[in-house]
């Protein structure tokens, strides 16, 4: 698939202007096209020549020139993150992971505890960074960033706060929400209660602040014709007559009624 | 010792669209390490980002930074 990109850029002459967007997109200059669209005249009676205002056109074939971006993209990413360490004064570097290709991992010396720190933190901040400033969300994959198994650990600890969420809102017959969470940490707790029959979820709010908010689905047949306010009810009957070893917690509304 | 300073001026060149306008300056006050961002005006909303999205993850690897050297540091941007 063919596909075209497009820029105007302010040079003295044609040939400054493919060089310096040639440099910038890296794409040879022969690939490039380029056409005058203004000019503007400098300094007195034109002594200071003129400035010339270029567009310059790419027609791309996406399926080669992306497998190349792509190499291209993690090379630069990985000089970007490597960078950003040394002038952090940490002992970490980040290289392309051999199981995932789409990830950067970082290792060495202080990645444990301060690149992952408490709750990911920097990891988070260097991964929103790393996109920001380099990537082309058009073309280019998300580079993910990694470091001392920090992913598979959050993982594992999102779907089991899935399961407990959803344990919740069955017991008590309403909605709970989550903190908020990135887009991948809402995606493990969508597709872990996925195909639960009695379990919903939705994320709601903008991010930062997305949410999911996890819900129980409304059953015709075991709630009958009341609907959603039957649900709660019999959650409650069930609940009281199948005390439950852990009270809900303090300043709850239902700690009132119990 | 974490030069705050280039932390910041690095990354943010590399996400606004005027490098060269780009000044970061840093002080070592009593409450710890300041650094201010200028860049271009057209570029302020560029740096602070989304619900200043972009800004608070500048903000989280200065921070990462000064806790592993044991200071503290506050990084904000100019935004008239």
């Amino acid at each position: 698939m063919i596909h075209e990109k497009k820029i105007t850029v302010e040079a003295s002459s044609i040939e400054e202007a493919l060089n310096d967007v040639s440099g910038r997109w890296q794409i040879p200059a022969e690939k490039l096209h380029a056409e005058i669209i203004g000019e503007e005249r400098k300094g007195f009676l034109g002594l200071g020549g003129k400035t010339l205002r270029v567009e310059i056109t790419a027609n791309l074939d996406e399926n080669h020139d992306a497998k190349e971006n792509r190499q291209d993209l993690f090379l630069r990413g990985a000089d970007f993150v490597n960078e950003t360490l040394k002038l952090m004064d940490f002992n970490a570097q980040a290289v392309i992971s051999e199981s995932d290709k789409n990830t950067l991992d970082i290792q060495g010396e202080d990645a444990s505890d301060y690149v992952v720190g408490r709750y990911g933190d920097a990891l988070k901040g260097m991964e929103y960074l790393v996109n920001l400033a380099l990537r082309d969300p058009k073309y280019e994959p998300r580079i993910k960033i990694d470091s001392c198994g920090y992913r598979e650990r959050r993982t594992k600890s999102l779907e089991r706060l899935a399961e407990a969420t959803a344990r919740q809102a069955v017991k008590y017959g309403r909605p709970v929400r989550l903190e908020p969470m990135a887009s991948w940490e809402r995606w493990v707790i969508h597709t872990t209660l996925k195909d639960r029959s009695d379990i919903t979820t939705e994320s709601v709010g903008e991010p930062p602040l997305r949410k999911v908010v996890v819900m129980p689905k409304y059953d015709p047949e075991r709630d009958g014709a009341a609907g959603p306010a039957m649900m709660r009810v019999r959650a409650r009957r069930e609940r009281v007559s199948r005390p439950v070893s852990r009270p809900p917690r303090r300043g709850s509304r239902r700690s009132a009624k119990q | 010792m974490v030069n705050y300073k280039e932390l910041v001026e690095f990354i943010v060149k590399h996400l606004v669209t005027q490098p060269e306008l780009v000044g970061v300056e840093g002080n070592e006050g009593e409450g710890g390490n300041k650094i201010l961002i200028r860049v271009a005006h057209e570029d302020v909303g560029r740096v602070i980002g989304k619900r200043g999205a972009t800004i608070n993850a500048i903000r989280l690897l200065a921070k990462a930074a000064a806790v592993k050297a044991g200071e503290r540091v506050d990084v904000d941007i100019v935004e008239d």
